[in-house]
């Protein structure tokens, strides 16, 4: 596969505050890239990078192997051939849907079935293409400013936390027709999120980003299972980080917490570690010589979530049950670890 | 821009530190002046609190009450503002004498300026979630307690906004006073400046009227603190639960009706009683095409470059946002709180020192005016450009606009409308305008203003109702432009 997007050391600052610190990255063509990470990381300002509203301080932007961007000189956003989605949509309050979408499109290609081809790849009603704007819904608004940035068969297509500013019901329908939508016309697309699980459902790769820095490429599933720092393991999905001993016997490393002891996906030098442990991954049963109690219950519906307290070491460890068994706070359980734990080295 | 604007209270102060101690201290210290400073601060204290009285009373029972036909309310307590004041004060003196004074004044000018609260305290009405009195009525508060500890701190920045505004026009109102003989810095000014023509008396007057423009922005500024409304969460505010007013029901609607019939009711009935007498007498076609023509030139003149020159300021402080911005956008604020007279005196001064050959030309009375009333049209072109939010031209750009494409198609048709309303705003603010074009008008340059002002003077007040008329028919358009700010916004359906 060829590259459609490749950043390479890609630095931006604002004065002193350093928003970019060298970003690598490459976006296969017809991918799904999705940038993941909490507010004030920088995948906004990456995401300006890219689009041509800002200017580097270092590292190249480039698009299907040409430089469009280097601290020298930028390619002007309207000839680097992108498609935009901004949070909420921006459409133009002045034109109906049938003019938003066909916005980019020549006056030739108005004409064609160009627009309602759109309006049924993202699943619009042919009959809304005469109203404004403001008498859509939020999922519609946004559906029709990924059928008017997607119009002109963009090269890449950057959406900027599209999804945001709907409901959690509306924010993955509308998802998951827009990923169809994209993947349909077989557009590449970076999408930033801070939302994990848009992140691991829509993207075929997902970058997190941590204070300016790229710490994880990778697919959602090697995110998932095999994160890079313990920022990655806490930010992608939900865990709990213990201090450990690790002990090492006929080549297999053992890490000790105070919840017990499991193996060590992999082995790091030296005798402590953090260990990373997913809420899957903890088996937890009544049991009044239990050292761990119940600190909190968080039901949700198909199961809940249980947050343990470790009396000796007052450590914290949570543990997915099935809703039904249910333990009620100030529960004496014992605890059991399955499977193996990702080491980090202590910091 | 923000030099040109600055320059009348250049001058002001320029002069008076100029003329030495002496003169200043025989002018100012003199009992004429002491009078006079008491009369306009009687004037102001008086004006202010009677038009908030009325304006905030009418605006909460309009709005929180189960008031017939609210739409018609607003309409009317708008309506005031389409009759100048000084065309209030004719109405009301050519009636009866009996308005002439203090008390007089202060009521009729409160008629005519109680709408500049009246807006912002019914917008502010109207934005404010109902949920905060719902929430005070559940913690056991009353009606009264409700109004003075929950509404009244939340309105209370609309409430100090409106007053600072009916302040400066108190201070700046000249025709009115004049027909009502009330002695003001401003009608002193004019009287000065006929007699001396500036002389060191109408210079120094104007200085102390500055200083006096000055103590009430900062005593506003000062009262209206931080407090700022924090409205948590989203959605959109749901109208209000209208109070019952039971058994006071006649006696509200009866003092309605007495503001609308006052501020509105008499002046119109007034004017159409000398139009009656005055078309019996002369109706000069004529006379009236010509001073038609001469006003809506100048106001065009002056409101086109007014807007260009705000585009500029707008487009600086809305794009890109800094100190020095803030700066030159607050310097056009600086001169249109200060009184028109000040600004004309302030213009001959200079025009006569600096180049003597374009005093007594249109291109300086178009000068004040753009002075006078640039700040309107910044806010205007301001609010406008509210309308095209940066993120839709980076749309644009992404989709393959040039910037040109992108003016053209996006911004442009965006920021037209309200471009357009904020000139029409300046154009009928200089066609009405009074005082600075007595003392700045070319010779045989005759307004619908300074026409209406010779004849209404020399009593002849069936010859001065006509050009009262079209004055009052030209403001309307800027009324109801207001009016809709205090009205409900249609809300737009999202999510």
């Amino acid at each position: 596969m060829t590259q459609r997007l490749t950043t390479r050391g890609l630095v931006k600052r604002y004065g002193s505050t350093v928003a970019l610190d060298g970003i690598d990255l490459d976006v296969e063509d017809g991918a799904i890239l999705a940038v993941l990470g909490p507010s004030g990381c920088g995948k906004t300002t990456l995401l300006r990078l890219i689009a041509g509203f800002l200017v580097p301080d270092e590292g190249t932007v480039s698009i299907d192997g040409v430089v469009v961007a280097d601290k020298h000189r930028s390619v002007p956003t309207r000839r680097r051939d992108i498609g935009l989605v901004p949070q909420e949509g921006a459409l133009f309050p002045h034109l109906d849907v049938a003019a938003n979408i066909a916005f980019g499109l020549s006056r030739h290609e108005r004409s064609g079935p160009r627009i309602t081809d759109l309006m049924d790849l993202l699943e619009l009603p042919r009959d809304l293409a005469h109203r404004r704007p403001a008498e859509l819904s939020g999922g519609q608004q946004q559906r029709v400013a990924v059928a008017r940035a997607l119009a002109p068969n963009p090269r890449v297509l950057l959406l900027d936390e599209p999804f945001s500013s709907l409901d959690a019901a509306l924010r993955s329908s509308t998802g998951r027709s827009v990923v169809n939508a994209i993947r349909a016309s077989k557009a590449t697309a970076v999408l930033v999120t801070h939302d994990q699980d848009e992140a691991l459902s829509l993207a075929d790769k997902v970058g997190v980003m941590d204070r300016g820095q790229l710490v994880q490429a990778d697919t959602p599933n090697a995110v998932y299972a095999q994160p890079a720092s313990p920022f990655v393991a806490s930010f992608v999905g939900e865990g709990s980080l213990l201090t450990s001993s690790i002990r090492r016997e006929r080549g297999v490393a053992y890490a000790t917490c105070s919840f017990g002891e499991l193996p060590l996906a992999n082995d790091i030098p030296g005798d402590t570690a953090l260990v990373f442990l997913r809420p899957e991954q903890v088996v937890v049963r009544p049991d009044p010589t239990g050292e761990a109690l119940v600190s909190s219950v968080a039901f949700h519906g198909h199961d809940a979530m249980v947050r343990l307290v470790n009396e000796q070491s007052g450590e914290m460890l949570s543990a997915r049950v099935d809703a039904p068994v249910m333990p009620p706070v100030g529960t004496r359980m014992a605890v059991q670890l399955r499977g193996s734990a990702l080491a980090f080295p202590q910091a | 821009m923000a030099l040109f604007t600055l320059l009348p209270l250049l001058h002001v102060v320029g002069y008076s530190a100029g003329v030495g101690l002496d003169v200043v201290r025989a002018e100012l210290f003199r009992p004429r002046m002491a009078w006079l400073l008491w009369h306009s601060v009687a004037l102001v204290l008086g004006g202010v609190a009677l038009s908030a009285v009325i304006a905030t009373a009418c605006a909460w029972t309009v709005e929180r009450t189960d008031i017939p036909a609210p739409r018609l309310w607003r309409a009317l307590l708008v309506a005031p503002l389409a009759v100048p004041a000084f065309v209030n004060g004719y109405a009301w003196v050519s009636l009866t004498h009996a308005v002439e004074g203090y008390l007089g004044a202060v009521l009729i000018v409160s008629l005519s300026y109680f709408p500049f609260i009246y807006l912002p305290v019914t917008a502010s009405l109207l934005h404010l979630d109902p949920e905060f009195e719902d929430t005070a009525h559940t913690l056991g508060l009353g009606g009264w307690a409700t109004f003075t500890r929950v509404v009244l701190p939340q309105i209370r920045p609309a409430l100090l906004g409106g007053s600072l505004l009916v302040a400066l026009h108190l201070l700046a109102e000249f025709g009115a006073l004049q027909m009502l003989r009330y002695p003001t810095f401003t009608t002193a000014i004019y009287e000065q400046f006929g007699t001396t023509f500036n002389g060191p008396s109408a210079n120094l007057t104007a200085s102390v009227l500055v200083l006096l423009c000055l103590i009430v922005l900062v005593a506003e500024l000062r009262l209206r603190g931080r407090a700022s409304i924090v409205r948590v969460g989203g959605g959109v505010a749901r109208p209000p639960v209208r109070a019952a007013l039971g058994a006071g029901r006649r006696p509200v609607i009866a003092g309605l009706i007495l503001v609308a019939v006052l501020a509105i009711g008499v002046p119109v009935a007034s004017l159409i009683h000398w139009m009656v007498i005055g078309s019996s007498t002369a109706f000069p076609v004529a006379d009236l095409v010509q001073t038609t023509l001469t006003t809506l030139g100048f106001a065009a003149a002056g409101a086109a470059i007014a807007t260009i020159a705000a585009i500029p300021v707008a487009v600086l402080v809305v794009r890109k946002p800094s100190m020095i911005s803030t700066l030159i956008e607050r310097s056009t604020f600086t001169a249109s709180a200060l009184p028109g007279i000040v600004i004309a005196l302030a213009l001959v001064g200079l025009v006569l020192s600096l180049t003597p050959l374009i005093y007594q030309t249109a291109a300086v009375l178009v000068g004040a005016y753009v002075m006078m009333f640039a700040s309107r049209a910044v806010v205007g072109v301001r609010s406008a450009l509210d309308h095209a939010p940066p993120v839709l031209e980076d749309v644009s750009g992404s989709l393959g606009l040039t910037s040109w494409g992108t003016f053209r198609r996006v911004t442009l048709p965006l920021v037209a409308p309200g471009v357009a309303a904020a000139t029409a705003l300046v154009f009928i603010a200089i066609a009405t305008e009074l005082t600075a074009t007595l003392l700045l008008a070319p010779i045989g340059t005759r307004t619908l203003a300074t026409q209406f002002w010779s004849e209404s003077s020399a009593m002849a007040y069936g010859a001065a109702a006509p050009y009262a008329l079209l004055l009052v028919l030209l403001s309307i358009p800027a009324t109801v432009m207001l009016g809709r700010m205090a009205s409900p916004a249609p809300q737009a359906t999202r999510r």
